[in-house]
């Protein structure tokens, strides 16, 4: 089982790292596809049903393919193609790996031996039932709150939409 | 281990089989189906002929589908020159692989225990005619589909072509807009039988309703439902009425244009499977997935029930097959603005409002409990 | 190794390599679809606490987080047309206006 996790990391791992690598936006996107899905499998492995079905159905379903859509849509072919490296690289990856090995350090100060021999098994955890009904009793406002962000997403959108239309200076 | 492997593998094989079976006779139904309704003869020339005696076997023209199979297969495999050649070999099958998987999630069958038939290798084993027996399945079923449309658009835009790119432009609008409506419609079905499972929904549909006189299918229960699941499927695959992205009189084939041989039968194939896909949920959220009305035959024939679930199974979804096939024959085309004006102003608002009886209905029904 | 050890990992290792990504890309869809990539990693890490402590805290944020990025998604990719009506780029490094 664990072997199976080991897979699905790497392969999620390879496909962020091919992100990197490639230079037009579409395939980067195809690469993002690939790392959303192979860590939807990992989330179905360690029983997380739910959060696979949110993976696949929100990220790859939706945000991924308005993305696609986008870059189907623009069709560019600019400077930032040609040579897609910013001046300032090597500072960064310098703050980079800083914030990396922190983050490095803090996570391997969590996961002690204690803590993870204390693991119980997650069984039937975060099912579908189960999951449902703790985060509609526990995090309900939460849940409101979310669908108020959503409309006034689409409200701001149309308006943008519309104003673009009403006005040329923007 | 090996006796769940065993049952695992045989099931996948027979759903594989069906699957792509019922594909094949169903482009055969469209050619008759079509012929009848125009009233002319179809299909009829493609035959066998038996070795020795001089008997043709012609079978209603059952052959012709292989006879398509051998023609794709023998056509020029052309790539555009200014395509990009790895994104254009690999958009087929992004359309045609998601299509098989949906097939995981559907029950063709109840519990049934080998051990009594095969004897003692399976001993005290019971197993669901699933291949995939998950909590979420109406949920996996929708996300599963949601990918096919990251296919349908790199073939357009790998083609480098100006039908294929506005075939693609078409079809992702259309598949972003009606996949809204498809979820909103199997909701109402979800919240009836109080389970995202689909083989719970089948046992729900057990028994029935009115006194006797109507068994208790989800067709009944909520025929509204049932109108706007079909109709936002079929905008889902892309069938007349809902077929601009590839109205062949606007712009050749839309996104598959630049496709030929095997690599187009992809495209071709992934719709006659995703018909069969469409009638398999339609037949477990309104049909009664495999039991038939008024008569429990897994009570009466408990050793015949692994034979007879799955054929009353089929023979319910090419029913529903047919009749989208039908459909197809029937209606004109729609133009792009009143395709997306008819998804988002009329489908859209009337599940949301369908949604909202059918939960003050069951708030009603479980206040009188 | 255990689980819960592999999936904090792999986690810190998709961040990393998002942020890598933000900071070296000069393409405007690709920064955005590298936070993506970071957003992801995030969430893998949460669930993985979500397992370490047993509760359902870590994984109910992160599917408030598909919500989030939902919404965050629209917004980007309609200030990202209007940049492209704009100055007809996605190079960010002709958008320096406010470079003081």
């Amino acid at each position: 089982m664990l072997k199976l996790h080991l897979l699905f990391c790497c392969l999620a791992v390879a496909s962020a790292v091919v992100m990197l690598l490639v230079r037009h936006p579409m395939k980067m996107a195809l690469a993002l596809v690939a790392t959303m899905l192979n860590l939807a499998i990992v989330y179905g492995l360690s029983g997380a049903h739910v959060l696979a079905i949110g993976q696949v159905l929100i990220y790859v379903g939706a945000v991924m393919i308005f993305m696609i859509y986008v870059v189907m849509l623009l069709d560019i072919k600019d400077s930032s193609l040609v040579r897609p490296l910013s001046r300032y690289l090597f500072a960064a990856v310098v703050v980079l790996l800083l914030i990396a090995g922190i983050s490095y350090h803090q996570l391997a100060n969590t996961v002690t031996t204690q803590t993870l021999q204390a693991i119980t098994p997650v069984g039937d955890m975060l099912s579908f039932r189960q999951f449902s009904e703790h985060f509609l009793e526990e995090y309900w406002l939460h849940f409101e709150l979310s669908s108020v962000l959503l409309l006034v997403t689409t409200v701001a959108a149309i308006t943008v939409l519309n104003f673009k239309k009403g006005t040329e200076s923007l | 281990m090996i006796a769940d492997l065993v049952v695992t593998f045989v099931f996948i094989l027979f759903a594989m089989v069906m699957l792509l079976g019922l594909a094949t006779l169903l482009t055969w139904v469209e050619r008759k189906l079509s012929a009848m309704m125009a009233d002319r003869i179809g299909a009829n020339r493609c035959y066998v002929k038996i070795p020795l005696i001089n008997v043709k076997l012609i079978a209603l023209g059952l052959f012709h589908a292989m006879a398509d199979g051998l023609k794709m297969m023998s056509k020029e495999r052309f790539i555009p020159k200014d395509a990009d050649k790895f994104l254009f070999l690999l958009a087929p099958w992004i359309v045609f692989a998601p299509v098989l998987l949906m097939f995981a999630l559907i029950p063709f069958g109840g519990i049934i225990y080998p051990e009594k038939i095969f004897g003692s290798f399976f001993a005290g084993k019971a197993y669901l005619m699933q291949i995939a027996p998950l909590d979420g399945g109406a949920l996996i079923i929708l996300a599963i589909s949601g990918i096919c449309i990251i296919g349908v658009v790199l073939a357009g835009w790998a083609s480098n072509n100006k039908y294929s790119l506005l075939g693609s432009i078409r079809a992702a609008s259309q598949m972003i807009s009606y996949e809204v409506a498809l979820g909103l419609s199997l909701l109402p079905m979800v919240l009836t039988y109080g389970s995202l499972d689909l083989h719970t929904m089948i046992v729900a549909q057990q028994g029935s309703m009115l006194g006797g006189v109507l068994p208790a299918w989800g067709i009944f229960l909520s025929p509204l439902t049932a109108i706007i699941y079909l109709t936002a499927a079929t905008a889902e695959n892309k069938r007349i009425p809902f077929d601009i992205p590839e109205a062949e009189s606007e712009i050749i084939a839309g996104f598959f244009t630049e496709y030929s041989g095997m690599r187009m039968a992809l495209f071709m194939f992934a719709e006659f499977a995703e018909i069969v896909i469409i009638s398999c949920v339609f037949v477990v959220f309104f049909l009664g997935g495999y039991n038939l009305p008024y008569w429990d035959f897994a009570g009466s024939f408990p050793r015949l029930a692994i034979v007879l679930w799955p054929t009353i199974f089929f023979i319910k979804v090419f029913i529903v097959s047919c009749f989208q096939i039908l459909v197809r024959w029937s209606l004109p085309r729609f133009r792009y603005d009143q395709l997306l004006t008819f998804g988002w102003k009329f489908l859209l608002p009337l599940a949301m409002v369908n949604i909202t009886v059918v939960t003050l209905f069951l708030w009603l029904v479980q206040k009188h409990q | 190794m255990n689980q819960v050890e592999l999936l904090f990992y792999g986690g810190l290792l998709i961040v990393i390599i998002g942020l890598l990504g933000v900071i070296s890309r000069k393409n405007l869809l690709s920064i955005l679809m590298f936070q993506e990539l970071s957003l992801n990693g995030v969430n893998l890490v949460l669930v993985a606490g979500s397992i370490l402590h047993h509760n359902y805290h870590g994984a109910i944020l992160s599917f408030i987080t598909f919500i989030v990025t939902a919404a965050e998604m629209a917004i980007a990719i309609l200030i990202l047309l209007l940049l492209i009506k704009k100055r007809k780029t996605l190079d960010v490094t002709f958008y320096s206006e406010l470079k003081g």
